[in-house]
């Protein structure tokens, strides 16, 4: 697994060396045609589509429960609308563009819940006794991992709530799956 | 984007190169492939979960608890709450009328309201 990393790591590296002569810049905006003739949207993004300062807006964003819209009107359920104000509340945040979108807890709770509820079974794993979940430590680690790429884009969106897809579905299986070796009798019960 | 004279992609010309010929093999499925795609890679995502929610059972050595299985993938719903999932899974399709393009009786087209979302991803 670590020849894999750092396979996978210094493979990344090479490569942007390769493009941009600068091995640790992966999309460099100031060479992108959409930015490149846009001073203010480039200097909004601090020239860079990733950057750790986005995480704590993003993070926000895609876990917030609160960030879903219901209206009277069908489906009833909406997106949250891109409000042009939520930049200003992370002012460290490097955001180029808000498009509507939905947290995980509000969109997706059951699947969000039941992967939380797995990840922790894994992670826990060794505390509880319980050896079987920790084949899964490694691959779920590898699908937080790559899901987690988003938090730091300068971008919120529905559409990158699918990087966390892997991750959810795996974890979640693992999470529903426990609930009958984890829970009492009368759970057992109904379940089967 | 441009640099030392060349141009770079997000992805490259191997995905087109697929799409290139089903474009000319069904010219009159133009811009609606994504239908299919999706379609599609949501079957197998569900037949790879419940593939992999037996493997976890077997190693948990826990079996027959069909109705937590059902929870997780959504498989033993109704004719009529399937109708509505295809309806709402249409609601959501890129495009415009994709939900009522599946011909569903309980959602006729004028009662589906569909964002405009085409020109909200310029760019990342």
């Amino acid at each position: 697994m670590c020849a894999t990393v750092v396979l996978s790591f210094t493979s990344h590296l090479v490569l942007n060396d390769l493009k941009w002569n600068n091995p640790f810049v992966t999309i460099p905006f100031q060479y992108h045609v959409q930015y490149a003739n846009d001073p203010v949207r480039l200097a909004r993004t601090g020239g860079r589509l990733f950057s750790f300062s986005n995480i704590s807006l993003t993070l926000w964003g895609y876990c917030w429960p609160a960030n879903i819209r219901f209206t009277g009107g069908f489906p009833w359920v909406y997106a949250a609308p891109s409000d042009p104000t939520i930049p200003h509340r992370f002012p460290n945040a490097k955001i180029d563009r808000i498009e509507p979108w939905t947290s995980l807890p509000a969109s997706e709770p059951e699947l969000f819940f039941a992967a939380v509820a797995g990840i922790a079974l894994c992670l826990l794993a060794g505390r509880m006794r319980q050896p079987v979940y920790l084949a899964y430590r490694a691959p779920l680690l590898g699908m937080m991992a790559g899901g987690s790429i988003t938090l730091l884009l300068g971008f919120l969106s529905e559409r990158y709530l699918q990087d966390a897809f892997p991750w959810l579905v795996i974890a979640s299986v693992i999470g529903v799956a426990s609930i009958p070796r984890i829970a009492g009798a009368k759970l057992r019960r109904t379940g089967s | 984007m441009l640099h030392d004279g060349k141009w770079y992609g997000y992805f490259g010309p191997t995905p087109a190169l697929f799409r290139l010929q089903m474009r000319m093999l069904l010219p009159m499925m133009n811009g609606r492939w994504h239908r299919v795609s999706l379609l599609l890679g949501s079957l197998l995502g569900l037949a790879m979960a419940l593939s992999f929610y037996r493997i976890v059972e077997r190693q948990l050595q826990i079996d027959g608890h069909r109705r937590l299985r059902s929870l997780l993938l959504g498989t033993r719903r109704s004719p009529s709450d399937c109708r509505d999932l295809l309806c709402l899974v249409g609601q959501f399709l890129p495009g415009d009328d994709a939900a009522a393009d599946l011909r569903i009786p309980s959602c006729p087209r004028q009662a589906i309201r569909v964002p405009d979302l085409r020109n909200a991803s310029e760019g990342g």
